[in-house]
């Protein structure tokens, strides 16, 4: 006790000697600051940060839905656009059938119109240049009893059109090999005195002047 | 150190062992969550792994085909002579077709099988008997069928109307099908599609131009079937191109109807007419009987071609222009040339004789060939090297495909010309022993009308494909067969077998019109001899003399009332007539050709 006491004692005295005589040593250790006692963070900055956080969370849900809503509606616009789309087609393949020069034919036959005449050309004279087309077939009707000529499976759809040729057809007999035709029809030349009522015999020739 | 450790409060023991406690709690919490996870992540992966895949199967990217559409043929003015439009097939998933209940399938009112039947068939026009009867086969077939085509071809109003139903176990599938506006006009040159593919005409010579390229669309699908947005991959298809003919299809009507009516009139197995213009493009291809591509079944097999193309024939007296004209060419022979013509020319081996008997005619080199005599012809031609006379043949295009190049045309290669035997030696000249197709002889009439060079036969102008760029086809350049002043004469003499041939119907008022007439016999198939009840009758002709526009063939196959070439000629009156009110040609302003046809005796050559 005695030793470790005077050395423990040497020791303690030797830090209590006074500053003085020990010898100039800068001093390593310093005292800490004294700390600043810690608070509790405040409020604010907490509502500050929840707030954030929610609002990034609310905007994106709130773009997400649009976006969604948009997709939808997208998607209506898209189907009435097909929709719209498949009309017009309907209409314009309804159109494409009735300016087929087969319907135009038969309801021109209807309506009583005449094929176009020729154009005339004049000499520089003055006068009408003699001659010019005459065909021997020019006013043929569009549809006789044998039905059209140049016939298309699509007139079907125009029902008028398909009714006119139809009552055409059954409106005249149709001739059968051995038919006996009456006497006196020749198929060079037919009678120039062909009424609307009469049905001209099959194969003649019209004149050009049938119709008129 | 004991004065350390008496320092240590009792709070600070309690406070680790709390620490400790708390450790351990968050621990076994961890451990626990992992443990569920772990679970789950097994449950997922290897319990229910079958089930999930199927169900993620269905409700992957849906990829839907967007059909491109095939290309429209227009004629040269535009107008639309096939085109494609949407129909709609309507298939049934026959296992699931059942009674709709409003709890269970979410619609609004109990909608019965057959209920749904009987609305489907009301649209459809169908019997909704034989829709039943269709759905109970197949189910009889195969009780777990998913799939049934009802019916095809259903119109926008009526896949519409079908959508309305609202039937979960119908499905309507997009299938293009062709239309042709104009029905049979230039049906046989237009050609129909099979069920996939095109059959016959320019659908099939040029489908590379008018076939589509299909695209396709995959995105990820929600619920409710909503595209997912972002997640749209588009391939678009790329549409076919358009074709444009260089036909008229007002003149091809007219021209067709026209056909028709004389075939009808002269009891013909059929007839053609081809016009064409002088720098080759073709106006109207006409046959009877015409098929018209909406309903090519109603047609006979044999017409749903183009005769014009395919069927090869030998000419006959059409014919005698083209050997006339070689002998023109090479000198050996002039218009006016005299000479005394019996009505027939035999020697050792060979035969031949006029169509009609006569007395023996002074006739001139016109003469002979207005009036048609194969003797005449025979004598003219007895100094032409028969080499030199093919040669002119292949440079009028015979023996060769067309440069039109339609489908299923034929080449009819011409014989080596030191082969032939003398017989045929002599009927080369007036058409007999070769043959030709008709485009073959109105292409080399092209030639003459054009001053003596030949062009290619042109059909196509133009393929415009879906971006705006056109491809004109390679046709090759034209080909000088005659000199212009032998084209001229002969039109000349031409001329005079409308003025002099002694039909009322040929000539035409106020125009000069150049054409020749043909009845030619038609041999047997396997080449027997010539079949007597068979026999083609032709006009063919070029006009106006003066300034040649057009080339018009026609030509009857086999008429029963008037076997003559006769039977013809007001046929082609009326095609120049059409052609003259079309477009408005005037009437010529040079007098008529005087070549003298016959000479007498005494008077100077």
């Amino acid at each position: 006790m005695s030793t470790a006491a005077v050395q423990s004692h040497a020791a303690i005295d030797l830090r209590a000697l006074p500053t003085a005589e020990r010898p100039e040593r800068e001093r390593h250790l310093r005292a800490l600051p004294a700390i600043a006692p810690r608070r509790a963070p405040r409020l604010v900055h907490g509502i500050v940060g929840l707030v954030g956080l929610a609002g990034i969370i609310v905007a994106q849900l709130g773009l997400s839905v649009v976006i969604s809503e948009g997709a939808y509606r997208l998607s209506a616009l898209q189907g009435e656009s097909t929709s719209l789309a498949r009309t017009e087609q309907t209409l314009a393949e309804e159109i494409a059938v009735l300016s087929s020069p087969q319907h135009v034919a038969v309801a021109a036959d209807e309506l009583g119109m005449l094929a176009g005449q020729p154009s005339q050309f004049l000499t520089l004279g003055g006068a009408v240049t003699a001659g010019g087309p005459d065909a021997l077939h020019m006013q043929v009707p569009a549809v006789d009893q044998f039905g059209m000529h140049v016939p298309n499976a699509l007139l079907a759809e125009a029902p008028q059109a398909a009714a006119t040729v139809q009552q055409v057809q059954a409106a005249a007999v149709r001739p059968h090999p051995g038919m006996l035709l009456p006497a006196g029809v020749s198929a060079a030349a037919a009678p120039a005195a062909a009424e609307a009522a009469d049905q001209p015999a099959p194969g003649t020739l019209l004149p050009t002047t049938a119709g008129e | 150190m004991r004065a350390i450790e008496a320092e240590v409060p009792l709070a600070v023991k309690r406070n680790r062992s709390r620490n400790r406690v708390r450790t351990m709690l968050v621990a076994v919490l961890t451990f626990a969550l992992l443990a569920t996870f772990v679970v789950r992540l097994a449950d997922i992966q290897l319990v229910r792994a079958e089930a999930l895949n199927a169900e993620a199967d269905g409700r992957r990217g849906v990829s839907q085909t967007i059909f491109g559409t095939r290309g429209p043929i227009v004629d040269a003015a535009g107008t639309v002579l096939a085109e494609s439009v949407d129909r709609w097939d309507l298939t049934i998933s026959p296992q699931y077709t059942r009674d709709l209940v409003p709890e269970v399938d979410g619609v609004d009112e109990a909608v019965t099988g057959g209920e749904a039947l009987e609305r489907i068939a009301a649209i459809t026009g169908d019997d909704p008997l034989d829709l039943q009867a269709m759905i109970l086969a197949e189910l009889e077939r195969d009780p777990e069928s998913d799939y049934l085509l009802l019916a095809s071809g259903l119109t926008a109003t009526q896949y519409e109307a079908v959508r309305d139903l609202g039937l979960p176990y119908v499905y309507l599938r997009l299938n293009p099908q062709r239309v042709y506006p104009a029905g049979s006009v230039g049906g046989n040159l237009v050609g129909f599609m099979g069920q996939s593919e095109p059959l016959a005409g320019i659908e099939r010579s040029e489908d590379a131009c008018l076939d589509a390229q299909d695209g396709d669309r995959t995105f990820d699908r929600g619920a409710d079937g909503t595209p997912i947005p972002g997640s749209m991959v588009t391939r678009p298809a790329v549409d076919g191109g358009t074709v444009q003919l260089t036909i008229d299809a007002d003149v091809q009507y007219q021209a067709q109807q026209l056909t028709a009516q004389y075939t009808s009139q002269l009891r013909a197995r059929s007839g053609t007419t081809i016009i064409m213009r002088t720098d080759g493009s073709i106006v109207a291809v006409a046959e009877s009987a015409a098929v018209d591509p909406n309903d090519p079944t109603a047609s006979d097999q044999r017409d749903r071609g183009s005769r014009a193309f395919t069927a090869a024939y030998e000419p006959g007296s059409i014919f005698k222009t083209f050997s006339f004209a070689a002998m023109v060419d090479l000198g050996l022979v002039e218009p006016t040339d005299e000479l005394s013509v019996p009505w027939t020319y035999t020697e050792p081996g060979v035969r031949v004789r006029d169509a009609q008997s006569h007395e023996v005619k002074q006739w001139t080199a016109a003469g002979i060939l207005v009036n048609s005599s194969n003797s005449g012809m025979v004598r003219l031609a007895e100094d032409m090297d028969r080499a030199d006379y093919f040669d002119y043949l292949d440079r009028f295009g015979f023996g060769e495909q067309s440069a039109v190049g339609f489908a299923g045309e034929q080449a009819v290669p011409l014989r080596d010309p030191a082969s032939l035997d003398p017989q045929t030696r002599l009927n080369v000249l007036f058409g007999q022993g070769i043959a030709a197709t008709p485009i073959q002889l109105a292409s080399a009439y092209q030639a003459m009308a054009n001053g003596g060079e030949h062009l290619p036969a042109r059909l196509i102008a133009s393929c415009t494909a879906a971006d705006g760029t056109v491809t004109t086809p390679e046709t090759g350049e034209g080909e000088r067969v005659v000199s212009a002043s032998t084209a001229r004469q002969t039109l000349e003499v031409l001329e005079r077998v409308v003025t002099d041939y002694g039909y009322e119907t040929f000539p035409i008022e106020g125009y000069r019109i150049a054409a020749k007439t043909g009845t030619a016999q038609m041999a047997y198939e396997d080449g027997s001899g010539y079949d007597p009840s068979r026999m083609m009758i032709s006009v063919a002709g070029v006009f106006p003399v003066d300034d040649p526009q057009f080339v018009v063939l026609t030509l009857f196959d086999s008429p029963q009332t008037i076997r003559t070439s006769g039977g013809a000629i007001p046929a082609f009156h009326d095609m120049v007539n059409l052609l003259i009110r079309q477009y408005d040609i005037p009437p010529s302003t040079t007098p008529a050709s005087d070549v003298p046809l016959e000479w007498t005796a005494g008077e100077q050559p």
